[in-house]
């Protein structure tokens, strides 16, 4: 047990990987500011590239050696995309709220069927 | 008093990196559930703040110095002022508080932490090398330049497209955010 | 490891660690659960943390080598031998007694507090800051290495941010907080860059050079900073005293972060700014803390610093003496009065740490903390007593409304100008005078260095003459600001009508420290008095730096040339001052003195200076990539668009008709998918996600229950 507890391998990040993707899932489903939904899902994203850094730095026997650089190439995409994504997502919500007054996501359904 | 923390760091398993893993990866999943419990939009971005910083922390225990740097510029430098400009934007009052119902939460609660837990029973049952320790760093590893060696042989294309992406959110969001003449 | 070692470890930890504790549990207990009781909280742990830091220091024997303990392993590096960078802390005299000195002072300023902040809404939060800031300071006392150093230097750095900026709802504060944060980086930046060039040298391990040789505590010779770059040197047939360019260029970027950090000229502007902080602050970071970690720094590095580096550090410390003195002579504000005398005496630390005067710079280091810490207390006082004013012109005639803050104020002006009857003085008579009287020989000695062989270079006596000059202006100075406080009779009498003694929190560390300005430097005299040889050994090749160098000519000499500064100036303040500011305002018409005065009034422009240049600089660069934009990217840009533009309309009359096209079919079936799957689209973001995740959950599900099945099929077969 204290060998667990003193030796920090892979399942360790997983585990803090695994409650950041149910923080980010658990926001995006219990915000109505969309401001809080993106956030969400900037914490689902962090989720993501730990995993994949983790694996990354770890490796997985019989499938990849460690250490390598490919999992730290996914995560700097991740970094780029979350920022692309976060700028359009501002640029809408801006056009949003110009248009509705407010952010509320609960209030952006005149596209429904 | 210090002879006690000498030996606790000069534990052969534990030099201080369990430690630090364990403050980290706290302070990690501690502000990423502060923002879900949270109810106050500026409150929200702070505790991404701390997230995002933990997480670099985190890449600083995985050997990824380089994208701990990234993380911090990028992510708690840029993407999240970005956040903070867009709640100041788009507030009359910064600290409005837009409620869900109970039920809506614990419905999140639930699909979250289901995910989670069949996650964790899936990493329990898998063999993932548990007790290994890290793989030592090789001599003279030096991950910035491996990276950019990376950048413009094996991931070219990505990276290009990456670029072309980015150009084109710049003018997107540009477009989009720009005052309209009613 | 001999059991006095361990034990004074034990309690210098303890120490450090004491006042950490206290600020955590007031940051995140304070609020809910302590209340009003926080500050006494906070008080009580500083007061256990000085009782600790005392018993070390009495614990302490004079013949005890410096202690080392670097055995906590921090950063994992590749190149170090150990594999780690490790932490530790050094245990020497000077640890000793400035964790003594900062705590105590801690201590009273945390009591001072309780009365002083009553009733602030952030009461709580103040305390634990302060507690947070006092454990950085004591941090950058007792690290073992420069790296470490560093950490707490930065931790300073911010706290002092916290705090000088602690009312931030005004702009004043929020200025200045900025102020206080920029100029040190500026200074920080040149640490950084020091501190790189040491480890790139000499390998991560920069343990500080501690006075004489150092040990671990089991007894084992290590080696610090000082013995690597000894044998570096030797390697490449170079010394300390004919050094390589690299060792002169660290020495200066070190020294640059104390010039941030103790407010030296040319980053000193923030010092005076940061009287907008809380005045318990203020008498914190002017006394024990803040300022007093850039004088520790250069000590601490005085035997690594080249000759070269020496003179600089001289000069500017020269430079700060004397503008700080000129300044502190025309504020109006009482506290700015405080503030540039503040800057004038750290002048006179920093110069005597350049002059190789180690142990009279560190003394005076000391008695400055206790007097200025009391004197800005009393100002808090009498602020607190007029009703927020603090000028100067509007007091006058408290002596009547407060007897015991201007007795604790009378005490300290008489210590800060080095009164002395017969030999026997205040603090500041012995640690200024002293260090006086080294630079009379440090003047000798770099008029011998410039001119070898005969003719004088009179230039270099200005090291000599130029403090002996502050000392009488420093009297001057300090009485006008005592007589024009409580002397004479009010000039605005409705402020005196509701002036009230202080409340016996803050009245009390006045009393004690106005106590310690007196007792202070015969007990230090006592304590580094026996250390003088040791500074000898680790500073070898400066001159003039113990009382058997200063020589009997030196103190003889010195003793007619400020014997008597204290009387005279303050006789002279008094004079000037007793019947209000007229007299003076009579005098500063006059042609001469008038440039001076608007000079001085003007804080010599260096404000107006760095924000004209600095922020003209940007403002030019700013305007050079506007023109740049608009005349060659934007032309360019627009030049593309419009031959796209032409390009697209050559080739529109081949755009086939529309009708009937490929094209148009899969626009068509599109629309009848979409027709399909309208119902699905609530408009609802969050059962999208909700959809989106659970079906993630049951797909996850199946999987594992798939594996599971399998895995029992194998089992059973």
């Amino acid at each position: 047990m204290s060998d667990l507890l003193l030796t920090i391998s892979l399942p360790h990040f997983l585990v803090v990987s695994f409650l950041l993707l149910a923080a980010g899932i658990s926001t995006m489903l219990t915000k109505r500011n969309a401001i809080g939904i993106l956030i969400g899902v900037e914490l689902v994203l962090n989720a993501a590239a730990i995993n994949f850094v983790a694996f990354n730095h770890y490796g997985w026997p019989g499938v990849r050696a460690a250490p390598a650089i490919d999992g730290q190439m996914f995560a700097i995409f991740i970094i780029v995309l979350a920022a692309a994504e976060a700028s359009v997502a501002l640029a809408i919500f801006l056009n949003f709220y110009n248009n509705f007054g407010s952010i509320d996501v609960e209030r952006a359904d005149d596209l429904k069927a | 008093m210090i002879v006690l923390a000498q030996q606790v760091a000069s534990h052969p398993l534990s030099p201080m990196q369990p430690l630090l893993f364990y403050v980290f990866a706290a302070l990690t999943v501690g502000s990423a559930w502060a923002i879900v419990l949270s109810q106050n939009i500026i409150r929200m971005a702070v505790y991404l703040l701390t997230t995002l910083a933990g997480v670099a922390a985190i890449y600083f225990m995985l050997n990824a110095e380089f994208l701990a740097a990234i993380q911090l510029i990028v992510y708690a430098g840029g993407t999240l002022i970005l956040i903070v400009f867009g709640v100041m934007l788009t507030s009359k009052n910064p600290f409005m508080q837009l409620v869900t119902s109970p039920l809506e939460r614990a419905l999140g609660l639930f699909i979250a932490a289901s995910v989670a837990v069949m996650a964790m029973v899936a990493l329990l049952n898998s063999p993932v090398p548990g007790g290994a320790a890290a793989p030592a760093a090789p001599a003279g590893h030096d991950h910035v330049a491996r990276i950019g060696r990376a950048l413009l042989s094996d991931y070219l294309v990505p990276f290009e497209l990456a670029a072309v992406l980015l150009l084109v959110v710049m003018v997107a969001a540009a477009y989009m955010a720009r005052r309209t003449q009613r | 490891m001999t059991p006095v070692q361990a034990h004074i470890l034990d309690l210098l930890a303890a120490a450090t660690l004491i006042p950490l504790a206290s600020a955590l549990l007031l940051l995140f207990a304070g609020k809910r659960w302590l209340g009003r009781l926080s500050g006494w909280v906070a008080t009580l742990a500083m007061a256990g943390s000085c009782g600790c830091a005392l018993a070390a220091l009495s614990a302490w024997q004079d013949n005890l080598p410096a202690t080392i303990v670097f055995e906590i392993p921090w950063i994992p590096v590749p190149g170090q031998a150990a594999g780690y960078l490790n932490l530790g802390m050094l245990v020497d005299h000077l640890t000793v007694a400035m964790t003594a000195m900062v705590t105590l002072i801690a201590t009273l300023v945390h009591l001072y507090s309780i009365g002083y902040m009553q009733g602030d809404k952030r009461f709580e939060r103040f305390f634990a800051y302060l507690s947070l800031f006092t454990f950085a300071m004591l941090g950058i006392v007792v690290s073992a290495s420069l790296t470490q150093l560093f950490v707490f230097w930065e931790l300073v750095g911010l706290t002092s941010y916290l705090l000088i900026g602690f009312w931030f709802e005004r702009p004043g504060p929020r200025l200045a907080c900025k102020k206080a944060f920029v100029m040190n980086r500026i200074g920080d930046a040149g640490f950084l860059a020091g501190l790189a060039i040491l480890y790139c040298k000499l390998g991560g391990n920069l343990l500080l050079p501690a006075a004489g040789d150092a040990q671990t505590p089991s007894g084992v010779p290590i080696e610090t900073i000082y013995q690597t770059l000894t044998a570096i040197l030797a390697d490449e047939n170079a010394s300390i005293l004919s050094p390589p360019a690299w060792l002169t260029f660290a020495g200066i970027a070190l020294f640059c972060g104390a010039i941030g950090k103790s407010a030296q000229f040319p980053l000193h502007t923030w010092l005076p700014d940061a009287m907008e902080g809380p005045t318990p602050v203020s008498s914190i970071v002017h006394s024990a803390t803040m300022v007093a970690a850039g004088v520790y720094l250069t000590a601490r590095l005085l035997p690594i610093l080249t000759p070269g580096v020496h003179l600089f550090i001289a000069t500017i410390g020269l430079v700060t003496l004397v503008i700080g003195a000129c300044m502190a002579l025309v504020m109006t504000d009482i506290k700015r009065v405080l503030a540039y005398s503040t800057l004038s005496q750290l002048g006179y630390m920093v110069l005597g740490l350049g002059a190789g005067a180690y142990n009279f710079a560190l003394l005076h280091l000391v008695a400055h903390a206790f007097f200025k810490c009391c004197l800005f207390q009393c100002a808090g006082s009498v602020i607190h007593a007029a009703g927020g004013k603090q000028d100067l012109r509007s007091f006058g005639g408290l002596w009547r409304k407060m007897p015991a803050t201007m007795a604790c104020f009378a005490v300290c002006t008489l210590a800060i100008a080095g009164a002395s009857v017969m030999g026997v003085g205040l603090s500041g008579h012995y640690s200024k005078d002293g260090l006086i009287a080294c630079m009379h020989n440090y003047g000798l000695a770099l008029d011998e260095a410039f001119n070898p062989g005969g003719t004088t270079f009179p230039f270099a006596h200005i090291f000599y003459w130029a403090p002996v000059a502050v000392a009488y202006v420093t009297a001057f100075y300090m009485a006008r600001a005592f007589t024009l406080t409580f002397l004479g009779s009010p000039r605005e009498p409705h402020l005196i009508e509701h002036a009230h003694e202080a409340p016996l929190t803050m009245l009390v560390p006045q009393g004690a420290l106005a106590l310690l300005a007196v007792v202070a430097t015969p007990w230090g005299m006592a304590f580094w008095g026996d250390r003088i040889n040791a500074s000898a050994m680790i500073v070898p090749w400066v001159q003039g730096g113990t009382e058997e160098q200063v020589g009997e000519t030196a103190v003889e000499f010195t003793h007619h040339a400020v014997g008597f500064a204290w009387l005279v100036g303050i006789a002279g303040g008094v004079a000037l001052y007793a019947a209000g500011t007229k007299n003076a305002a009579r005098l500063a018409k006059l042609p001469g003195v008038r440039l001076l005065h608007t000079w001085f009034l003007n804080k010599f422009y260096f404000d107006g200076l760095y924000d004209g240049f600095v922020v003209g600089l940007a403002k030019a660069v700013a305007g050079l990539a506007w023109i740049l934009d608009r005349a060659v990217i934007d032309a360019a840009v627009d030049a593309l668009a419009k031959r796209v533009r032409e390009g697209a309309a050559s080739i529109s009359p081949f755009d086939p008709d529309p009708s009937g096209s490929p094209i148009n079919s899969v626009a068509f079936a599109a629309q009848a998918a979409d027709q399909a799957l309208r119902p699905t689209h609530s408009g609802r973001i969050r059962l999208y996600v909700l959809l989106a995740f659970g079906s993630a959950a049951l797909i996850l599900m199946a999987v594992l229950i798939l594996v599971f099945a399998a895995r029992a099929a194998g089992h059973a077969a």
